[in-house]
C-alpha cells in the first residue's frame, strides 16, 4: 500500500523540527562537563573507603591514613612541579585541565614569556629595577579562568596573547625611554617601575 | 555524495572530542541539538523532560564516546540515545503506554479514513501527532519522522515486528482521524 502519509512527511521533513533548546542548555552541559574532569582524585578515594569498610572496621582507620598520605604527596608533588615551571611574569597555572583544553596555551606563553623576561633582565642591566604588570596581571588571570568555561577558545587565545604582546611593546617604550636618557645623563638607580 | 563528506567531518571532530576538547564538543552540540531536541520532543511530548533529555544524552555521548566505533555516523549513534532516554521518561511518567500485545488483527476496524480526501498540511499533522496517545506517537514517529523501519523499531521498543507495525496502522488511522476532526472544527 502507498503511503501518502509518509512520502508526505518525507518531502516535509525540514519543517518538522520547528522546536530549539533554550540558548543557554550548553552552559549546563559544558559545566557539568568540566565538574566530572575536576575530581580524579575523590572517586578513588571513597572507593577505597568502602572497600575497607567492607572488610574491617578496625583496619579502616590505616588505610584512610594511607588514603590521605597518598593525596597529599600526590598535591604537594603536582604544587611543587607547578612553581618550578611557572615563570613569576604569568600567574600560576593548572597545568592538567588547560593543557586538555588548550594545549597551544602552554606554547604561547613559554613563546612570549622568554622575550619578557630577557627585555626585563635588560632594563635591569640598564637600571630600571623591578617592572610589574599588575593590571595586565589580572586581566590575564581573568582570561585564564574564562578558558575552562567558553566554548570560544580561539578568541580568548588571542586576547591572551594580545596580553602578553602589550608587555613586550610596553618594555620596549620603556627601553627606549632608558636608552635616550642615558644618552643624556646617568640613569637613576633601583627605582622601581610600575606600568 | 553528501552524506559521505559529512562523515568524515564529523569523524575529525568526533576524534578531537574523544581528547575531551571542549571546543569540538561544543561543535556537535551546535550541529545536532536541534535536531535532537525535536526528536526528544516528539518522543516525551514534553518541553522540560526534552530538555532533560537532551542534556543527559550529550553528557552520556560524551562520556561513553570511546565505544562509538564508528560503524555508524555520530548523528544516528547519538539519536538512538536520545530516543532510549525519551523512551525512559515517557515510560516512568507510568502512563500506559497503549496496550501493545492484543493486536493480532491487521484489519483496522471502523470505517477508513479516505486518504486521497486529505490534504496534509505540517501544522495540522503536527497537531495532530501532539494529541495522539504515547504508544502510537513513539511508535509513529519513529517510523514516519525518524526514518527507522518496523524491524529497528521492533528493537528499540522491545516489541515484536508484528506489533510495531500494527501499532503504526492503528497510529496512522487515529492521525487521520484527528486531522479530520481539525479541519471540521477549523
Amino acid at each position: 500500500m502507498k503511503d501518502r502519509l509518509k512520502d508526505f512527511v518525507q518531502a516535509h521533513r525540514e519543517e518538522f523540527d520547528s522546536f530549539a533548546p533554550r540558548p543557554d542548555l550548553w552552559q549546563d552541559i559544558a559545566a557539568e562537563l568540566q565538574q566530572e574532569e575536576k575530581k580524579p582524585v575523590i572517586p578513588i578515594e571513597t572507593e577505597q573507603e568502602a572497600k575497607v569498610i567492607s572488610i574491617n572496621w578496625h583496619t579502616a582507620w590505616r588505610y584512610a591514613a594511607a588514603v590521605a598520605l597518598l593525596v597529599m604527596v600526590a598535591f604537594s608533588a603536582r604544587y611543587y612541579m607547578n612553581t618550578q615551571g611557572a615563570s613569576e611574569a604569568v600567574a600560576t597555572t593548572q597545568p592538567v585541565p588547560l593543557d586538555k583544553i588548550a594545549p597551544e596555551l602552554r606554547q604561547i606563553e613559554t613563546k612570549y614569556v622568554r622575550v619578557i623576561e630577557k627585555k626585563k633582565s635588560e632594563l635591569k642591566a640598564m637600571g630600571a629595577g623591578q617592572v610589574r604588570f599588575a593590571e595586565l596581571d589580572s586581566a590575564y588571570n581573568e582570561l585564564k579562568k574564562e578558558l575552562y568555561t567558553t566554548p570560544n577558545k580561539e578568541v580568548l587565545l588571542q586576547a591572551m596573547s594580545d596580553n602578553l604582546k602589550m608587555r613586550i611593546a610596553l618594555l620596549n617604550q620603556q627601553l627606549e625611554v632608558l636608552e635616550n636618557r642615558s644618552n643624556v645623563k646617568a640613569p637613576a638607580r633601583h627605582e622601581t617601575t610600575n606600568i | 555524495m553528501e552524506t559521505l563528506e559529512y562523515t568524515d567531518v564529523n569523524a575529525h571532530v568526533v576524534a578531537r572530542c574523544k581528547e575531551g576538547d571542549r571546543k569540538a564538543q561544543y561543535e556537535l552540540y551546535k550541529l545536532y541539538s536541534k535536531s535532537m531536541f525535536n526528536v526528544a520532543m516528539r518522543i516525551t511530548n514534553d518541553y522540560t523532560e526534552a530538555e532533560d533529555v537532551l542534556q543527559e544524552s550529550f553528557l552520556s555521548a560524551f562520556r561513553e564516546l570511546h565505544t562509538f566505533k564508528g560503524d555508524s555516523t555520530f548523528g544516528s549513534w547519538l539519536k538512538r540515545i536520545v530516543i532510549n532516554k525519551s523512551i525512559t521518561k515517557v515510560r516512568s511518567r507510568r502512563l500506559q503506554v497503549v496496550p501493545m500485545e492484543d493486536h493480532q488483527d491487521f484489519a483496522d476496524e471502523g470505517p477508513e479514513v479516505d486518504q486521497e480526501d486529505l490534504e496534509y498540511k505540517v501544522e495540522s499533522i503536527k497537531k495532530a501527532i501532539q494529541s495522539l496517545p504515547d504508544g502510537y506517537r513513539v511508535v509513529l514517529t519513529l517510523y514516519l519522522l525518524e526514518g527507522y523501519d518496523h524491524g529497528e523499531i521492533a528493537d528499540i521498543l522491545s516489541i515484536s515486528e508484528a506489533t510495531s507495525k500494527s501499532q503504526y496502522s492503528r497510529a496512522r488511522k487515529k492521525l487521520l482521524e484527528l486531522i479530520q476532526e481539525q479541519s471540521f472544527f477549523s
